[in-house]
């Protein structure tokens, strides 16, 4: 960032360089202080305990073993090799979840990810995995399209082939019925 | 005293017509679902909604739209507490510790704490609102560019309160944030500033999926992993409820000063609600003596932004009466609603529609009351939420946090802007980072910069020997010190003591 900031005029260039060179100093520092810890003789503190999931991010700096300490609830201890898979099942998940989205639109992509993540992930019956998918998809539709009037986006799929999903007619006769057309 | 007695009952007794009331009701309703709801703000709402106010007498229009719009962050809040995703921007503050209590089966508490400090912050704001409309003027004159400066510049300070004892990585951290707020067109030379040929990034990074993203994302990975429900312990009687409810009376100290903090912030054209959540929520851990529970579940992080969010209506809506100034992006819009109903801000809201004032004042106090007493009445159910499956809510959650994201700027590159700060949120925790210092960063960066420049085009480097400006950098310079300062002593007696006790052996 810095270095893309030296061809600016001194206006542009000024805020950047203020932040970005004291910046740079003390992440260097930081930098010299973890190579320090990474490199340090192990020692028994039980900091290397670490949940995959959020720590926390304010109070005095303890390890996480600590923080467990301090009266959060009793949990069963999740290994961590499962722990780090389910870290990576979730994440792609969420990139599945994005990427049905940008393709499909909110209504049918949301609703169809869900079903799929459902039946595959969460092992969930089809009764259920519809039911949820379904309300996902009802959520959007009677909530944004239908009552706030908020068109959302159809996916980059129906864009570029040219096509409407077959429920955008049902919509449209919907909203004429509750106007009285 | 006797004309403001009587507009003040006059304003009451409006409220409580028809169909001022019923209308005031369905604003509460909608405020409801905005704000449990990440995709849809205040502002927006606000907006879609200003169309229906054409045939509203003006005390029914401002029941209805303040109705909405003062209750919207006390319900965002919720969001914040059950599911660590902000229902509104707004609520992103409570996400810290309110999350945690409900992991730790303290959900009842966590809301009860939330409703209940929104309810005296509203009330404390809106009071002020009535008391203070005559007097604030020359308050509100006095601040220019030098002194927007200086208030962001003091909350940059408030780093090192939400460094969690690193102050390092605390101040990295903002410094990333204010980088981020660097991007797009630059507001002095129209230069593109880290674009990288993108359209969408010419108007910046949104704070929207910013947030969202960096809180909300971890938030799903951690239930996946735990794959056992929100709380993870069994959540017993609700009586803990009240337990919040009194936590706002034990604490009444904190939560006083937050919501009088609130409605200073709020007061100040621009400086923005986001702001105001961080640095009172900042204020709540320093202010504490044994901060050790903050981030896993202290019941003062959940109290300080509860209370100032709700009092900061109360502040915007001052200058927005008295002035025609919009605080906040909210109160621009609410303008409009001025426009429409073809009252003139100003003067005349102090005079000739003293008691159209005094409604305003009501109305936020009553929607707060109704609102309060209609969310005890479904905490119940709001708790159990906590004990559902976490696959069974999942699919839900990621999209209330894909949506929240997109919704800002209607952009799916927005996604990709939640997704990607997802991720970034994650490997701060897994390497121990704080994530607020960086959202302050976000926050301030644009106030800093413009400021500073609007400050030197105008005074050149005269505008720094103004007072206020130099009163705000040496409180910051306190807020910096002091805890280091603190820290050092503490340590320095705490050796002491260890000698004595060896000598005495």
């Amino acid at each position: 960032m810095l270095w893309q900031a030296r061809d600016w005029p001194a206006r542009a260039r000024l805020f950047p360089w203020t932040m970005g060179w004291p910046a740079l100093a003390l992440a260097l520092v930081q930098l010299g202080v973890a190579v320090r810890v990474l490199f340090a003789p192990p020692q028994r503190v039980g900091s290397v305990e670490r949940s995959a999931g959020p720590a926390r991010d304010v109070g005095p700096a303890d390890t996480a073993a600590e923080a467990r300490a301090a009266g959060e609830a009793e949990e069963p201890e999740i290994p961590p090799d499962l722990a780090r898979r389910r870290a990576l099942e979730m994440s792609a998940w969420i990139f599945a979840f994005t990427a049905g989205v940008v393709l499909f639109g909110f209504k049918i992509g949301a609703a169809g990810l869900a079903l799929t993540f459902l039946r595959l992930a969460a092992r969930e019956s089809w009764v259920t995995s519809v039911a949820i998918a379904l309300s996902i998809y009802l959520f959007f539709l009677l909530i944004f399209e239908v009552g706030l009037n908020i068109q959302l986006p159809m996916g980059f799929v129906p864009d570029t082939f040219g096509f409407e999903w077959p429920d955008a007619q049902i919509v449209q006769l919907l909203m004429q019925l509750m106007r009285g057309g | 005293m006797d004309t403001l007695l009587q507009a003040s009952l006059s304003g009451l007794a409006q409220v409580f017509t028809w169909p001022t009331f019923p209308l005031m009701m369905l604003g509460i309703l909608i405020g409801f679902i905005i704000g449990i709801l990440p995709g849809i703000s205040a502002p927006t709402t606000l907006a879609l909604m200003l169309p229906f106010t054409f045939h509203m007498k003006p005390v029914e229009a401002f029941a209805f739209l303040l109705g909405m719009l003062s209750v919207s962050v006390m319900f965002g809040d919720i969001t914040s507490i059950l599911f660590g995703v902000p229902g509104e921007p707004l609520a992103a503050a409570v996400v810290l510790d309110g999350h945690p209590m409900a992991k730790n089966g303290e959900t009842g508490r966590a809301l009860g704490a939330a409703l209940t400090s929104s309810l005296v912050g509203a009330v404390v704001g809106a009071a002020i609102l009535g008391l203070s409309v005559p007097l604030i003027r020359p308050i509100v004159l006095a601040f220019g560019s030098p002194e927007f400066f200086g208030l962001a510049l003091l909350g940059i300070a408030f780093v090192a309160a939400l460094s969690g004892g690193n102050l390092r990585k605390g101040i990295l951290a903002g410094a990333l944030g204010l980088m981020l707020s660097m991007v797009g067109l630059d507001q002095q030379s129209g230069i593109q500033r880290y674009t990288f040929g993108r359209l969408e990034l010419w108007d910046g990074i949104g704070l929207v999926p910013v947030t969202v993203g960096l809180f909300g994302i971890g938030e799903l990975v951690d239930l996946w992993i735990k794959q056992s429900s929100i709380s993870e312990t069994r959540v017993g009687k609700i009586g803990s409820v009240w337990q919040g409810c009194k936590d706002t009376f034990i604490h009444w100290g904190l939560t006083m000063r937050c919501s009088l903090f609130g409605t200073v912030l709020g007061v100040i054209p621009g400086l923005g609600g986001a702001v105001a959540q961080w640095v009172t929520y900042a204020h709540s851990v320093q202010s504490a003596k044994d901060k050790s529970r903050f981030g896993h579940g202290d019941v003062r992080g959940v109290l300080g932004p509860g209370a100032a969010m709700n009092s900061k209506e109360g502040g915007n809506l001052i200058t927005t009466v008295a002035f025609g100034v919009p605080g906040s992006v909210s109160m621009a819009i609410l303008l409009g609603a001025f426009l429409i109903q073809g009252i003139q801000p100003g003067p005349s809201m102090l005079t000739s529609k003293l008691d159209l004032t005094f409604s305003f004042v009501w109305v936020i106090v009553v929607a707060h009351v109704v609102s309060v007493g209609l969310s005890f009445l479904l905490i119940n159910q709001m708790v159990r939420i906590t004990e559902i499956r976490t696959s069974l809510i999942l699919p839900g959650i990621v999209m209330l946090v894909l949506f929240g994201g997109f919704s800002e700027r209607n952009s799916l590159f927005d996604l990709g802007i939640t997704v990607a700060a997802g991720f970034l949120g994650m490997i701060m925790v897994y390497l121990d980072w704080p994530r607020p210092p960086l959202i302050l960063g976000l926050v301030l960066g644009k106030l800093i910069e413009r400021n500073l420049f609007i400050s030197y085009s105008r005074y050149e480097f005269a505008f720094l020997l103004r007072p206020i400006l130099l009163g705000t950098i040496l409180v910051g310079i306190a807020l910096v010190v002091a805890p280091i300062l603190q820290k050092r002593l503490a340590g320095r007696l705490g050796v002491r003591e260890e000698l004595l006790v060896a000598k005495e052996s």
